[in-house]
């Protein structure tokens, strides 16, 4: 009996995990389209090596600065 | 009726093809550990037009005693197109990402899964979030999914090994336990796969010992060369192997749980683990003994870096249990396949 109601429990798991796949499957068509329309974003696009009034005010800018900025010789 | 289901799989990892894809084209170098790891190594090699010995001593963040096999193939691909463009060595991401389906689909048919059935659990492996991450959306060029390929490959070859009896290959598993460990350090862990190949425990002491000598000669060098490590390696005391072991327990608890990454997966995988056992030999013999050994390791891995223990399992837990993914989902989709033969 309780064998029984662990297999039924699991097939009513696997079933929840099968029904909720057509979704995000329409959803990532409706991403890619949209995606594919507007373009890309680049991340941090306003950081550039060299810019002197950058703030950065996350590890991850910083970061991201550093390397952008790796191998640049800037004018002074 | 089979047919037009296997063709709509198609379709549909199609479709995640073209969204990993997308997600490459329109959000490139999106995680910091991209920018700040792999692909910032990558542009050091490149850029200093060798070992960037000096770079690493100063770039702490970077995590400089990490191997760095995969930073300096990346910088061949820079070598061949002549600069540094992201785009060209991040769009190899989809294609590592359909290469891993591909062979989970035909390591599945060797499984005796039929046809329909193995592309549509390939079709369920394809969804898991962690593996869309990095084959494109905002992940890609982290190396977990280039250690996730290499352990599909184990796999397969340790098959023929087994099932084949073409234990020559051996020295394949001893090549790719070597690449895994000099890609992140971790997939050392690899070489647990050897240990249950049908060789003798000499051989298997001696190829396991082989395997792991670039390993042993990466910390040499990095010793040697005076390169720092972000942070210390080291046993806990005693007294706090206990509440180390529950903070990694419900740190792995909580990933499982984690619906976004992982829906409902890991229930259905612990019920199906206590509702059917396995009944091939190659999965209960290396499937199944190799990732309860390598999750060990893991664990025992926890404990010894010296780091706040539940900051670095949630961390870094999705990613371990991506790179685990051929394992543990292998044996799940043949017991799942079992249960699904009794019912029909």
């Amino acid at each position: 009996m309780v064998a029984r109601l662990v297999k039924l429990f699991f097939l009513i798991v696997f079933f929840m995990w099968i029904a909720i796949l057509p979704v995000r499957s329409i959803i990532y068509v409706t991403r890619t389209i949209k995606e594919f329309i507007q373009g890309p974003k680049h991340h941090y696009d306003y950081i550039k090596p060299c810019s002197e009034d950058l703030e950065l005010n996350t590890f991850e800018e910083e970061r991201f600065f550093k390397y952008r900025s790796l191998g640049v010789k800037c004018e002074k | 009726m089979r047919k037009i289901i296997f063709k709509v799989l198609l379709v549909l990892i199609g479709i995640n093809f073209l969204y990993v894809l997308s997600g490459v084209i329109h959000y490139p170098l999106y995680h910091v550990d991209v920018y700040s790891i792999w692909l910032l190594k990558a542009k050091a090699f490149f850029i200093y037009g060798g070992f960037p010995l000096n770079f690493l001593k100063t770039i702490g963040y970077s995590h400089p005693q990490y191997p760095v096999f995969l930073p300096f193939l990346y910088s061949l691909v820079y070598q061949v197109i002549g600069e540094v463009n992201e785009l060209y060595l991040l769009a190899l991401y989809p294609h590592i990402y359909l290469l891993i389906l591909y062979l989970a689909y035909q390591l599945f048919l060797k499984l005796r899964i039929t046809k329909t059935r193995s592309l549509f659990f390939v079709y369920l492996y394809s969804m898991f979030s962690p593996l869309l991450a990095q084959a494109g959306r905002e992940h890609a060029g982290m190396a977990d999914i280039v250690l996730t390929l290499i352990y599909w490959i184990a796999i397969h070859v340790a098959y023929q090994i087994v099932i084949k009896q073409k234990k020559r290959l051996i020295w394949v598993i001893v090549f790719l336990v070597t690449v895994a460990s000099q890609i992140k350090f971790e997939g050392i862990f690899l070489i647990w796969i050897i240990w249950f190949l049908p060789i003798s425990k000499k051989k298997r002491f001696f190829w396991s010992l082989l395997s792991g000598v670039p390993a042993v000669v990466w910390i040499y060098l990095r010793s040697y060369l005076k390169i720092p490590g972000d942070y210390g390696v080291g046993l806990a005391a005693v007294n706090q192997i206990m509440p180390e072991l529950l903070v990694v327990i419900k740190g792995i608890v909580a990933e499982m749980l984690n619906i976004k990454n992982w829906y409902v997966f890991w229930i259905a995988f612990w019920t199906v683990i206590i509702i059917q056992k396995s009944k091939d030999k190659f999965v209960m013999k290396v499937i199944e003994p190799t990732i309860l050994l390598m999750a060990g390791s893991f664990i025992i891995m926890y404990f010894l870096i010296q780091l706040d223990t539940a900051a670095q399992v949630s961390s870094s837990i999705d990613r371990i249990m991506l790179q685990l993914s051929p394992f543990y989902y292998t044996f799940f989709v043949h017991r799942t396949s079992i249960v699904f033969d009794k019912m029909s």
